[in-house]
């Protein structure tokens, strides 16, 4: 990230910060749309954090760290975003003849990514922004830990246990068909 | 089952999937609330005082803590004559290795295996050297009450998203067997999938074992009344039946200690009032744990010492 660019909008300079806007935009807008799972609140939130952002960038003592900050407060927007959604999606399922047919070999891309979605909405927003930017931005944890503000233990644990719920959903989508081929 | 690996690769995969473009009325939207949207000049003092202090102040402030808590120590234990020297942990205590000369634990005889009724709480361990292995020693505060467990050298401590930290079985990922202690004051009703509402249960510790093992869609096992550390407490197995399309986890409790189970998997439970404190210790173990994990897990159960 330009410092430099950075820089100039702490001091208040627009055009600075609509170029680092542009710059940071469609990647922050990735991250959230990977953690809500939904284009709209997505959109929201990453209006929400650019927001944030400039009203905040001031505060930000080292400008070499923009890209953690930004990530760290596209995060809480997530989380207010995250909350909306609670209220108005319990819980969305995908029925049964939304799927594709299992393959010859059991494995089915389609119906992993059904099952993931499904798993992944069950992991809360701490949860999934580990994953996010640990798999989707290849943030090593120590990085993900500083970014979120965490021990590193906790983002540690934090993934272990988001892995694990992801797998279980795999699994038990894997278990059905395994008994259909049996009978 | 899928692999560790395989599980990465899939979801690795499945992130590349999505936007990656934020739509410009977005943007414009943003750039045109600027003037409107004024910003937070930083204030000359640190936000946080603690990470710029400075270090001469700093390490006065440790020795005086170390010279308080010796003082302390003194007055508590530090009587001639023994009067006094019932030791209270304080709560500070943390993770700490203690080469401490414990009993050994009566040994697991199965699956049923409860924790035997114990002496009530004794002095903590006198600290000294030893000639066996190393026993090793957690500490978890949960309000005012202490508790130690001795783990075995197959065991160690890790964070976890329970605030509290847990006792992990070292071994492969990603469901490894676990043991930690935590307070509930509310559970998920229906556990199946994400916690969709809790209700407050009654204050003691029977109260809460009987809410347990009426969870729905868990088999359960007990309660059943024993002694946890010379405390009356309520043993409570639950086991979760196999991953299904309709459910894949069974959320206990939410929250920051937040706690679910796996498909297939077993845990116990123990509901202990230590004079009217609730604390809750759960052990998990999965149907690919290794055998002598049950057993280590009844040993450390069998270790607690208690201190209200």
């Amino acid at each position: 990230m330009d410092t430099d660019l950075v820089t100039r909008a702490q001091h208040g300079d627009e055009e600075a910060f609509a170029s680092l806007a542009v710059a940071v935009g469609d990647r922050l807008h990735a991250v959230a749309h990977r953690i809500l799972r939904d284009v709209d609140l997505a959109e929201d939130a990453t209006q929400q954090a650019l927001l944030a952002i400039w009203r905040d960038l001031p505060q930000l003592r080292d400008p070499a760290r923009f890209d953690a900050w930004s990530y760290r407060l596209l995060v809480r927007a997530c989380y207010t975003e995250g909350r909306k959604t609670r209220r108005w999606t319990p819980n969305m399922r995908l029925l049964d003849s939304d799927r594709e047919p299992i393959q010859a070999d059991g494995t089915s891309v389609v119906v992993d990514r059904d099952q993931l979605e499904r798993g992944f909405r069950t992991l809360s927003i701490d949860h999934r922004a580990v994953v996010v930017l640990h798999h989707y931005l290849d943030m090593p944890l120590d990085r993900v830990a500083d970014t979120l503000g965490i021990p590193a233990g906790t983002a540690r644990s934090r993934l272990h246990h988001a892995m694990r719920g992801l797998r279980a959903a795999l699994d038990a989508d894997a278990r059905p068909p395994a008994r259909e081929k049996a009978q | 089952m899928s692999t560790d690996q395989e599980t990465t690769r899939i979801v690795r995969s499945w992130l590349e999937d999505g936007v990656t473009h934020l739509p410009e009325g977005v943007l414009g939207t943003v750039l045109a609330e600027l003037p409107t949207t004024p910003q937070r000049r930083a204030t000359p003092w640190p936000a946080r005082r603690t990470p710029t202090m400075n270090k001469i102040v700093g390490l006065g402030l440790a020795a005086a803590a170390v010279v308080v808590a010796v003082f302390i120590g003194i007055q508590l234990f530090g009587s001639p004559d023994g009067v006094g020297a019932y030791r209270t942990p304080t709560a500070t205590l943390e993770p700490t290795v203690a080469p401490t000369p414990r009993p050994s634990p009566t040994a697991s005889t199965g699956p049923t295996a409860s924790p035997s009724p114990t002496a009530p709480p004794s002095p903590s361990p006198t600290a000294g050297p030893s000639d066996e292995a190393a026993a090793l020693v957690r500490t978890f505060n949960i309000g005012s009450v202490v508790i130690r467990v001795t783990r075995p050298t197959t065991w160690r401590v890790t964070d976890d998203t329970t605030a509290l930290g847990q006792l992990e079985r070292r071994g492969p990922e990603p469901y490894k067997p676990t043991l930690f202690v935590t307070e509930v004051n509310r559970l998920n009703l229906t556990p199946c999938g994400s916690p969709v509402g809790s209700s407050s249960i009654g204050g003691t510790a029977e109260d809460l074992a009987n809410a347990l093992a009426s969870l729905p869609g868990l088999t359960a096992e007990g309660p059943t009344e024993l002694v946890v550390g010379g405390y009356t407490a309520f043993e409570v197995t639950l086991v979760s039946p196999a991953a299904s399309a309709d459910c894949s986890r069974w959320t206990l409790w939410g929250g920051e200690n937040e706690h679910w189970l796996a498909p297939n998997e077993r845990n116990r439970l123990w509901i202990v009032d230590v004079d009217g404190n609730r604390v809750v210790i759960s052990a998990e173990i999965f149907a690919d744990s290794p055998p002598e994990a049950f057993a280590e897990q009844t040993e450390m159960v069998e270790s607690i010492e208690l201190f209200p």
